[in-house]
């Protein structure tokens, strides 16, 4: 059928091929640059079985864990946090003016004592109401505070913490026993590096027993299970990529660590934005890449961090659409990071491909349904055309989660299950026909919604608590 | 004729009358939908791969663990013929049993090697370059035979091993210098000593091999060449020396202090002086108390802490009121240390210090003192 399009029209389709072809290319590029960072961890791992007998002058690493109203499983996390294998390990729990028993589990779980000190506020935080020592745990204390936002207790506990490195998690997450030694690597092998960041994945469906992973799984709830797929197609192996070009704009606020000192020059964390964990990324490469002073953000694709996905939709739609606010604002406020002289990879690479490929994207992708649409009910092209269209997308989005699926069978060899191989990869075909969308639509929502500057809520997600057992 | 049946086709007809983008979004998908299958099959490979190697361990375990047991009983028993296919999972399982056996139960398992030929293919695999199909690169097979090698040794063994020791295979080489010292070969020192400067960054992956094979004496070989490794490589084999616990390579320790000028050398032998010295060693160890850097005047007052006598605790005073917390914390360990105060003591002293980051942190470990160490 020849078709009857103008050339404007037949601009703006080239136009919007084009863009999904350069989206899509870039992150097919940097899942080969991660496939040769594997290919060296690889061969690390062969020589690294022994990597718990160091030289004994390991930084000391200060844990941070945030909490907020997680009464039911803060104690069995913090058990569990307390078992990870790391010479010098201290563990602040930042009580951030919790309104359930939170601080009274903590207190008698772990024989907590008030013990003042005197600390140098090195960052602005709500008051902090008392700190405690625990008497049964060395190097385990509590901070109880006012409430102020994740932001503001992780900035509490930086001040009272006693490392030149710091590691932020979530409560409700579980990290491998062996993840801090694996995550501190970039600081010993590289002292210019700043923040270092390890893999998040999901753990529904793993099978958890006191605090621990003991057999992995794929989520049996969908909603879950297109999130695992789309972590392995962009989120995983993508990151490792940035790293290794050194343009990483972020590190998930679930598992981060963090030089002090460096976090503290910049401010710390900022408190009045959603994304605090990208901002902070950002902010940290423009400051640092300003004032010439070398600096790196490093992923370390070994040590694994669990951590639960949304099941329920409102939870989900909530999460996406401050992830994507988070992202408007973060760009928003790292402008100055852009096409700077000494901004380097993060600067003239990564910041443009993530306004680009990432905080554009939802709009392109409105305005290509629409577009498509407008030129079916205009009679210029035909259903034909359309299926052929969708086709061509699908399989872009299909072949880069198999690339995903395959990084993960390389890394992790035999960990998941045929069924489960085959479960993900059915996902990664349908996700393409719904969630796609839905997706697209909450990441107009908060992108909408921070240019409308409507207020800002971080919601709450209910926790299944499967693995407190 | 397949030209023809593509011109013939109604797919042709279409992408003939439509547009150019329709026929890059069809040509496009229809490559990416190659390109899809292809990894998807190479995922299926490396699974079948996995899989294969599953079973033929479960296998062979299964088939061998019964001849083990009969040998263990000293019974009379046919020992079949070890397949060319098996002999890498094999290696696995007899090194398996062979680290946790007791001496009775090593003897019954060199018995069933030495029966089997074990010995001979050991050298063979080691002498050859090609390794099995299915397994992940030849490494593993020679590794697995390096590793038998250290308890079936014939005449050859030590020179291919040695030889082995010479390449640029990091993981061979590291293996192959392990089972050289635990055989006390002739060569194994020199081998060693090359090692470490061929491969500066693995440091700590050498000297955990290194140390499982022969500790402290490995420290004894590298005595004259200390002065010249790295200072990286050095720090790991401090750690070596603490572990050992031997007290003769102190000289060694003090000379390598007195020229050292990296901050990171200085802090590793400042603590190991802090392990391994006496009172003999507190005037090495007091001037490094003012050194310019934090972490090395943590680990000078640590080790005070640990070698000084009651009168050095005068000189730790100033430290307690340091910005660095890590500083005061082992400046008050060390003073507690050295003065073992009592409880009123504690308070007498916490009255003298004016600066509130000093009375803290003897308050801090005052109460780990109590809590802890009761």
């Amino acid at each position: 059928m020849v078709l009857n399009l103008t050339t404007i029209e037949e601009f703006i389709v080239w136009a919007f091929l084009a863009y999904v072809l350069l989206c899509s290319g870039a992150y097919l590029l940097l899942n080969l640059i991660a496939f040769d960072s594997l290919r060296h961890l690889l061969r690390q791992r062969r020589t690294s079985d022994e990597l718990s007998l160091y030289t004994g002058l390991e930084p000391p690493i200060t844990l941070i864990v945030p909490a907020y109203n997680e009464g039911r499983t803060i104690v069995i996390s913090i058990q569990s946090i307390l078992q990870l294998h790391y010479p010098n390990l201290e563990v602040i729990i930042v009580n951030d003016g919790s309104s359930d028993n939170t601080l009274d589990a903590l207190v008698s779980a772990f024989d907590l004592e008030p013990f003042s000190e005197t600390v140098r506020l090195q960052l602005k935080t709500q008051p902090v109401r008392c700190v405690y020592l625990s008497r049964k745990i060395n190097g385990l204390r509590l901070v109880d505070k006012e409430n102020g936002g994740k932001a503001d207790a992780i900035n509490a506990g930086i001040n009272i913490s006693r490392s030149p490195l710091f590691c932020c998690i979530d409560a409700d997450s579980i990290l491998e026993r062996s993840a801090l030694i694996r995550v501190v690597q970039p600081f010993l092998n590289d002292p210019g590096t700043v923040a270092s960041g390890g893999t998040v994945r999901i753990a529904n469906g793993c099978k958890v027993r006191y605090g621990h992973i003991i057999r992995k799984g794929i989520p049996s709830h969908p909603l879950a299970t297109f999130q695992l797929v789309e972590y392995l197609r962009a989120f995983l192996f993508g990151r490792v990529g940035w790293a290794r070009i050194n343009g990483l704009l972020i590190i998930s606020g679930a598992f981060g660590l963090f030089r002090k000192e460096s976090v503290v020059a910049v401010g710390g964390y900022l408190t009045d934005t959603i994304g605090e964990d990208m901002e902070l990324i950002l902010r940290l490469h423009r400051i640092l890449g300003d004032e010439g002073k070398p600096h790196r953000v490093s992923f370390v694709p070994d040590p694994v961090c669990w951590t639960e996905a949304p099941e329920r939709f409102r939870d989900f739609s909530s999460q996406r659409v401050r992830w994507h606010r988070g992202l408007s604002e973060s760009l928003f406020l790292n402008k100055g990071l852009a096409f700077e002289r000494r901004s380097g990879t993060a600067g003239w690479i990564a910041y443009p491909f993530f306004v680009f490929c990432e905080w554009l994207s939802p709009f392109v992708e409105l305005a290509g349904y629409l577009f498509t649409f407008y030129l079916l009910i205009a009679g210029k092209i035909s259903w034909i055309d359309v299926a052929v269209i969708g086709v061509f997308a699908v399989s872009l989005s299909v072949f880069l989660s198999t690339i995903g699926l395959l990084l993960d069978e390389i890394t992790f060899p035999g960990t998941t299950r045929i069924r489960e191989l085959i479960v993900l990869f059915a996902f990664s075909i349908l996700e393409c026909f719904g969630y796609r969308q839905v997706n697209m639509y909450f990441k107009l929502k908060g992108a909408v919604g921070w240019m409308a500057k409507s207020k800002r809520t971080w919601g709450s997600m209910s926790r299944s608590g499967s693995w407190q057992q | 004729m397949l030209l023809k049946f593509w011109s013939d086709s109604p797919i042709a007809d279409y992408l003939s009358s439509s547009t150019g983008f329709i026929n890059f979004a069809f040509w496009m998908g229809a490559g990416l939908l190659i390109a899809t299958s292809l990894t998807l099959i190479h995922i299926v490979f490396i699974r079948i791969t996995v899989l294969y190697s599953f079973r033929q361990r479960h296998k062979l375990a299964n088939a061998w663990n019964p001849i083990v047991n009969a040998f263990r009983r000293n019974e009379d028993v046919k020992v079949p013929r070890l397949a060319k296919r098996h002999q890498a999972y094999f290696l696995e399982l007899w090194i398996e049993l062979r680290q946790l056996s007791n001496q009775s139960f090593a003897e019954v398992l060199d018995r069933l090697a030495l029966r089997l030929g074990l010995d001979k293919c050991i050298d063979r695999i080691l002498q050859q370059t090609v390794g099995f199909k299915f397994f992940p690169g030849k490494d593993w097979l020679r590794v697995q035979a390096i590793t038998v090698a250290r308890w079936l040794p014939t005449e050859r063994t030590v020179n291919y091993l040695t030889t082995i020791a010479e390449s640029d295979n990091q993981l061979l080489a590291v293996e192959s210098c392990a089972t050289l010292l635990e055989l006390e070969a002739e060569n194994s020192a020199q081998s060693v000593i090359k090692l470490l400067f061929r491969f500066p960054e693995s440091a700590p992956y050498i000297t955990a091999k290194l140390g499982q094979a022969g500790g402290g004496s490995i420290v004894t070989f590298l005595e004259p060449f200390l002065n010249l490794l790295p200072a990286y490589t050095l720090m790991n084999f401090i750690s070596l020396i603490e572990q050992s616990d031997d007290k003769t390579l102190l000289p060694v320790l003090k000379r390598r202090l007195s020229q050292a000028v990296d901050a990171e050398e200085l802090s590793a032998l400042l603590r190991a002086m802090g392990k391994l010295g006496g009172e003999n060693e507190r005037s090495i160890v007091i001037p490094y108390l003012h050194h310019s850097v934090t972490h090395v005047r943590i680990q000078a007052a640590h080790a005070l802490g640990r070698i000084g006598i009651p009168e050095d605790a005068e000189l730790l005073l100033p430290l307690l009121s340091d910005e660095n917390w890590w500083l005061r914390y082992r400046t008050a360990q060390a003073y507690i240390n050295l003065t073992k105060i009592d409880r009123e003591e504690y308070d007498l002293l916490m009255e003298s210090v004016m600066d509130a980051y000093a009375r803290d942190i003897i308050k801090h470990v005052r109460a780990e003192n109590e809590w802890f160490l009761t």
